[in-house]
């Protein structure tokens, strides 16, 4: 029973890495944005959402109603200001470019939140934050609960909304060639701007679940970690491979807790972070070779 | 041969400054600067070698340094002498390369700066929760501790390092690795043995990343155990290199003098937020000064607004 308990946390920690590795899975998979400032982005979310919540008792997952717009015009002035300047690049020299850039905006981010609101953890405590439901003995936390319903519905209707809209099928087209995409008459500039727009403003989306757990200007990096271990376990491009390389990231690590202990969860995700690397660099729901 | 014979007077001369300096130096603040210069030093070069030479961009250095750290540390705190434990941290962080890198080599272009770097990611994690805490010297090693002796440790691994580097660069090896980093597919059909090239600069790099790691913990006091494994150390150097000119051989030199002195007139005028400043110096100098400071005579010979016009298509042959 214990062990199936363990399960569950690994369910609801993996769905969440999910969560905030969906914004990173759209901005570098499809658009060749390394954002690392990504996780980042997503501790400014919480940290709206913390605030929302403690000025006006707003619940974080209203407050989405906020802060995702707002995400969505940070997004645009983002890419408006820094990285429509390599929209112009080789793919690889974009990449490390971008990710330079990004790097530096992390340390932007993260000193003005600590200047701001020091480095001292906060959370959410919402009147649910302590219960859970129980089934058949399965303590299951109501947050949780949310956290996996959320994570589904962003990633999968992000999943649908690729393959099955216009605006998803020209931004595939432009991530495989962005020239010829640009011939066939699709305006690649806006493209690319709405879905770098809509990459923050999913990692927003993250930022209400992580405020219910702890938020401090260090834990961005931390998610973009996360983030990057599922970005590459899924594959690059990959949208729906993103949830189930997040639970299998989550169950993994609890399984490491479980057998062998906690100082070892990092361990455990290098060990299958390597193990795909080395034998399968496509990722494991990639279908693309790793060019 | 006049500009070369010139060069060599100018290396020698800085040489010779460099070695005599302590006599007349007596503030400790001096040399701990140019402690951490030559640091820089040898770090943007190792990462040069294998970045700007063979165009592996390798983001994972934390790694490679902190893994020399820590085997220095370890050796020397258990009573190995320093010059075998510094070179200790050199071989660790290339037993390192082999088990992570070399397999990473086998992935092309941005495959491997995303592999090194989640590599010092998850070591740094790892590291920090197998070590949690500070690592104090013992008062034997306080009582005996010298600057003087901590900044020729630094010089001698600086020149080693680019003594190899420039050797390397400079010889047949040089012209495989920049095969490889200009096109590999054309590099292999003309018979460059492409991973082979890779294989020697990656294993140069991070031979005198180690080293220096290993001066690192020989040179600090007390430090967190993880403080080595630190991300910065991934990104120190690959802005040196970009500040100074990357994949030339002076660019690094160029760009640690420019940054250890930026870094100290930021941390000691602006305080609290000199990472805010540093962040916006860092953005600005990839998004406008892709070349550096190396690159800067040609960048202003070209006219301003031609510049401009001409940006996307020049850009994208720049390395």
């Amino acid at each position: 029973m214990e062990f199936a308990q363990f399960l569950t946390y690994g369910i609801i920690n993996g769905a969440i890495y999910a969560l905030v590795a969906i914004g990173l899975a759209l901005i570098m998979g499809i658009m060749g944005i390394f954002n690392l400032a990504q996780g980042s982005l997503a501790m400014l979310a919480a940290y709206a959402s913390f605030f929302l919540f403690q000025r006006w008792g707003l619940d974080p997952f209203l407050s989405l109603a906020l802060t995702m717009p707002a995400g969505f015009l940070c997004g645009l002035l983002l890419h408006k200001g820094l990285f429509e300047w390599m929209s112009g690049y080789a793919p690889g020299q974009k990449l490390r470019n971008s990710m330079l850039v990004a790097f530096g905006l992390v340390l932007v981010i993260e000193n003005i939140a600590t200047v701001l609101w020091t480095a001292n953890e906060r959370c959410v405590t919402t009147a649910y934050s302590g219960a859970v439901v129980s089934v058949e003995g399965l303590r299951v936390p109501y947050t949780g609960l949310a956290a996996v319903g959320l994570s589904m519905v962003v990633i999968f209707g992000l999943h649908f909304f690729l393959k099955r809209t216009l605006f998803g099928k020209s931004l595939w087209a432009i991530s495989q060639d962005h020239q010829t995409a640009n011939l066939m008459g699709i305006n690649v500039r806006r493209t690319t701007l709405i879905s770098f727009g809509l990459g923050v403003a999913l990692s927003a989306a993250a930022g209400a679940v992580i405020s219910l757990y702890t938020v401090s200007p260090a834990v961005g990096l931390d998610w973009t970690n996360k983030a990057l271990i599922l970005v590459v376990l899924a594959g690059v491009g990959s949208i729906k491979g993103i949830f189930y390389s997040g639970l299998l990231l989550g169950i993994v690590e609890v399984l490491s807790v479980y057998f062998v202990g906690v100082h070892y969860t990092g361990v455990a995700g290098l060990v299958i972070f390597i193990l795909v690397l080395m034998f399968r660099p496509q990722g494991l729901f990639g279908k693309r070779a790793g060019a | 041969m006049a500009i070369e014979s010139k060069w060599y007077a100018l290396t020698g001369a800085a040489l010779a400054v460099a070695v005599l300096l302590p006599l007349g130096m007596h503030g400790q603040y001096g040399l701990s600067i140019l402690c951490m210069l030559f640091l820089y030093i040898t770090l943007s070069q190792s990462w040069n070698i294998l970045g700007g030479y063979a165009g592996q961009v390798n983001v994972g250095q934390a790694a490679f340094f902190g893994v020399g750290a820590l085997t220095t540390r370890l050796l020397w705190l258990h009573g190995t002498p320093f010059p075998l434990a510094i070179p200790a941290g050199g071989i660790a962080s290339v037993v390192l390369a082999v088990v992570v890198g070399f397999p990473a080599l086998r992935l092309r272009g941005h495959y491997f700066a995303i592999g090194t770097l989640a590599v010092a990611w998850i070591a740094h994690i790892t590291v920090g929760n197998l070590f949690p805490g500070i690592s104090f010297l013992t008062g034997r090693h306080v009582a005996t501790y010298s600057l003087v002796l901590r900044y020729y440790v630094f010089l001698v691994i600086m020149v080693a390092a680019l003594t190899t580097i420039y050797l390397t660069v400079n010889s047949r090896i040089g012209l495989g690795v920049e095969a490889t980093r200009d096109d590999e597919d054309a590099a292999q059909t003309v018979g460059v043995n492409i991973v082979k090239y890779k294989i020697i600069a990656f294993a140069i790099s991070s031979f005198f990343v180690g080293l220096a790691g290993g001066g690192f913990a020989f040179f600090n006091a007390s430090y967190y155990w993880y403080l080595p494994f630190g991300l910065m150390w991934c990104f120190e150097p690959i802005l040196i290199v970009f500040i100074g000119g990357v994949g030339t051989f002076v660019g690094p030199i160029v760009g640690s003098l420019c940054y250890v002195a930026l870094k100290e007139i930021f941390a000691f005028t602006l305080g609290e937020i000199n990472i805010l400043i540093f962040g916006v110096v860092f953005i600005l100098t990839i998004l406008f000064f892709p070349r550096g400071i190396v690159g800067l005579p040609a960048a202003l010979h070209h006219a301003w607004p031609r510049r401009l016009h001409g940006e996307v298509g020049e850009r994208a042959n720049v390395r």
